[in-house]
C-alpha cells in the first residue's frame, strides 16, 4: 500500500514539475510567441522584441499598425514591437501575435513624413499619402510658433521652435485636404496653406 | 464721400473689400460664414438693445464685430460655434460694463474667448495688408490714436528683436490698425494711449513666449482692455 502510494506520489510530482515547466517555458518566451487571434502558433521573426510601454512614451496618441483603424492613447501595459530601431504600439494582447509573424506587411503601409512649418508655409507640400495609410507626422518650426491643423483628420499641434511633434493618424478618406496655420504667427498666417493629398490605393 | 466722414462708414467699406479680395481664395462656405456672422452679430445687437434699452439702432458697431470676427474665425468651424462667437461681443458690449462703458473690444472679447479655447484663428479678412495699412494709417491719424500704434511697436518690436523675430512679419497689421485701436476701448490721450498700446505689444510677446498656442495678438489686446478703466483713472 505503502508502495503505491511513493509512487502516485512520485507519478503527481513528475506531472507538476512538467507542467510547471512549460508555464515557465510561455513565460520565458513572451507575447511574440502567443497565439494569434485565429488560435494559430505564431512564428516569431527575428529582430521584433515585445515589451510594455514605458512611461515616457505612455499617453501617446498613436494608431495600431494591426488593427489600423484603432487610434488609441498609449497606456502602460500597452505592448509594444521594438523592430528594425523603431516602435510600434499596439491596441490589444492578440496584436503582437499578428506583427511579430509578418512585421514587414504591417510596417509598409506607415509613411513617416517630416513636415517642417515656416513662416509662411509647409514643407514638403503638398504631403501625398495612399489611402489607408498610417501618416506619422513628425512635425518642427524653422522660426516661431505655428499649429499644423487639418480639420477633416481632427489634427490641430501647436509645435514652437526647436520642438519636435509627433501626431499619427489613418488616411481613411480620400480627396485633398488643407492643412492650415493654428497659431497666429504673423502678417502672412492667412495665407499659410499647404495640401495633404490622400490618393487612390 | 459724406458718408465715408462717418469713420465706422469707412471701416465697413474696408472690411467689405477685404472681404470680397478673399472669397475667391475661400470659396463660397467663407462667404456665407461671414454673411452669417455679420447677420447674427447684428441681429443680437438690435434685440439686445431693443430690450434693453428700449431703442432701435443702426448697429454699424455690430456690422464692424461681425465682420472681425468671421473673419478672424476658421470658418471650418460649425454653424453652432459662429452663433456663439457672434452672441459673444453683444454681451461683453451690453453686459460687461464699468461705469457705463464696455471694457473690452466686443470683437475681441469674442475672439480671446476663442483662442482661450483653442479654436483656430485663421485670419483671412487680412487679405491686402497695403490696402489695410493705407486706410489705416487714415484711420488712426482721424481718431487720433498714434499714441497706441506707438506704445505698441515700441515694445512688440524692441522685444521681438531680441529673440531673433523679425517683428514686421510677426504683427497682424489688421489688427494694428483695426482692431487695437477700437474708439471706446482703447481710451484717450497721449500718455494713456502710448500706455495702452505698450501694455497690448509687451502681453503680446509674453504670450508668444511663454503660451505659443494662444493667439497672442487678441490676449494682449484683451489684457489691455482690462487695464483701460485704471488708465481713465488716471486721467482723473
Amino acid at each position: 500500500m505503502i508502495k503505491y502510494l511513493v509512487f502516485g506520489f512520485l507519478v503527481f510530482g513528475i506531472l507538476a514539475c512538467a507542467k510547471k515547466e512549460e508555464v515557465s517555458k510561455t513565460t520565458e518566451m513572451g507575447t511574440s510567441e502567443m497565439k494569434g487571434h485565429e488560435g494559430t502558433e505564431a512564428v516569431k521573426k527575428e529582430g521584433v522584441a515585445l515589451r510594455t510601454a514605458t512611461a515616457d512614451e505612455v499617453g501617446k496618441d498613436v494608431v495600431c499598425p494591426v488593427m489600423r483603424n484603432v487610434k488609441f492613447k498609449v497606456k502602460s501595459i500597452t505592448p509594444v514591437a521594438d523592430y528594425k530601431g523603431k516602435s510600434y504600439y499596439l491596441c490589444c494582447g492578440a496584436c503582437p501575435g499578428k506583427f511579430s509573424e509578418d512585421p514587414e506587411k504591417y510596417i509598409s503601409r506607415i509613411k513617416e513624413i517630416k513636415l517642417e512649418t515656416f513662416q509662411f508655409g509647409f514643407s514638403p507640400d503638398p504631403v501625398v499619402v495612399k489611402k489607408g495609410d498610417i501618416v506619422k507626422l513628425e512635425i518642427t518650426s524653422r522660426d516661431v510658433s505655428h499649429g499644423v491643423y487639418i480639420k477633416e483628420y481632427g489634427i490641430k499641434i501647436p509645435v514652437k521652435k526647436g520642438e519636435i511633434k509627433k501626431v499619427e493618424f489613418l488616411a481613411a478618406q480620400e480627396g485633398k485636404f488643407d492643412i492650415l496655420c493654428s497659431v497666429f504667427c504673423g502678417s502672412g498666417h492667412s495665407k499659410m496653406k499647404g495640401r495633404l493629398v490622400v490618393e487612390k490605393q | 464721400m459724406i458718408l465715408l466722414k462717418d469713420k465706422k462708414n469707412l471701416v465697413i467699406l474696408l472690411l467689405s473689400i477685404l472681404f470680397i479680395i478673399k472669397i475667391p481664395q475661400e470659396g463660397l462656405r467663407f462667404a456665407f460664414w461671414v454673411f452669417g456672422g455679420i447677420l447674427l452679430t447684428s441681429l443680437f445687437d438690435v434685440l439686445t438693445t431693443a430690450i434693453l434699452q428700449k431703442r432701435i439702432i443702426v448697429p454699424k458697431s455690430a456690422v464692424i464685430s461681425g465682420f472681425i470676427i468671421s473673419g478672424i474665425l476658421d470658418y471650418r468651424q460649425t454653424w453652432f460655434a459662429l452663433v456663439i462667437f457672434s452672441l459673444l461681443p453683444v454681451i461683453s458690449k451690453h453686459i460687461l460694463k464699468f461705469k457705463h462703458k464696455h471694457i473690452f473690444n466686443p470683437a475681441n472679447f469674442s475672439l480671446a474667448i476663442a483662442t482661450f479655447f483653442k479654436v483656430p484663428l485663421t485670419w483671412n479678412i487680412e487679405s491686402n495688408i497695403y490696402l489695410i495699412i493705407i486706410v489705416g494709417l487714415y484711420i488712426v491719424y482721424s481718431l487720433k490714436k498714434i499714441p497706441h500704434i506707438i506704445g505698441f511697436f515700441v515694445f512688440f518690436i524692441g522685444l521681438f528683436v531680441t529673440q531673433k523675430v523679425n517683428p514686421f512679419l510677426s504683427v497682424s497689421w489688421f489688427f494694428v490698425f483695426i482692431m487695437l485701436i477700437e474708439p471706446k476701448t482703447s481710451g484717450f490721450g497721449k500718455w494713456r494711449g502710448f500706455i495702452f498700446g505698450s501694455i497690448a505689444g509687451i502681453i503680446a510677446f509674453l504670450i508668444f513666449k511663454f503660451f505659443p498656442p494662444y493667439d497672442f495678438l487678441v490676449i494682449g489686446l484683451f489684457v489691455a482692455n482690462l487695464f483701460n478703466p485704471l488708465l481713465e483713472k488716471l486721467k482723473n
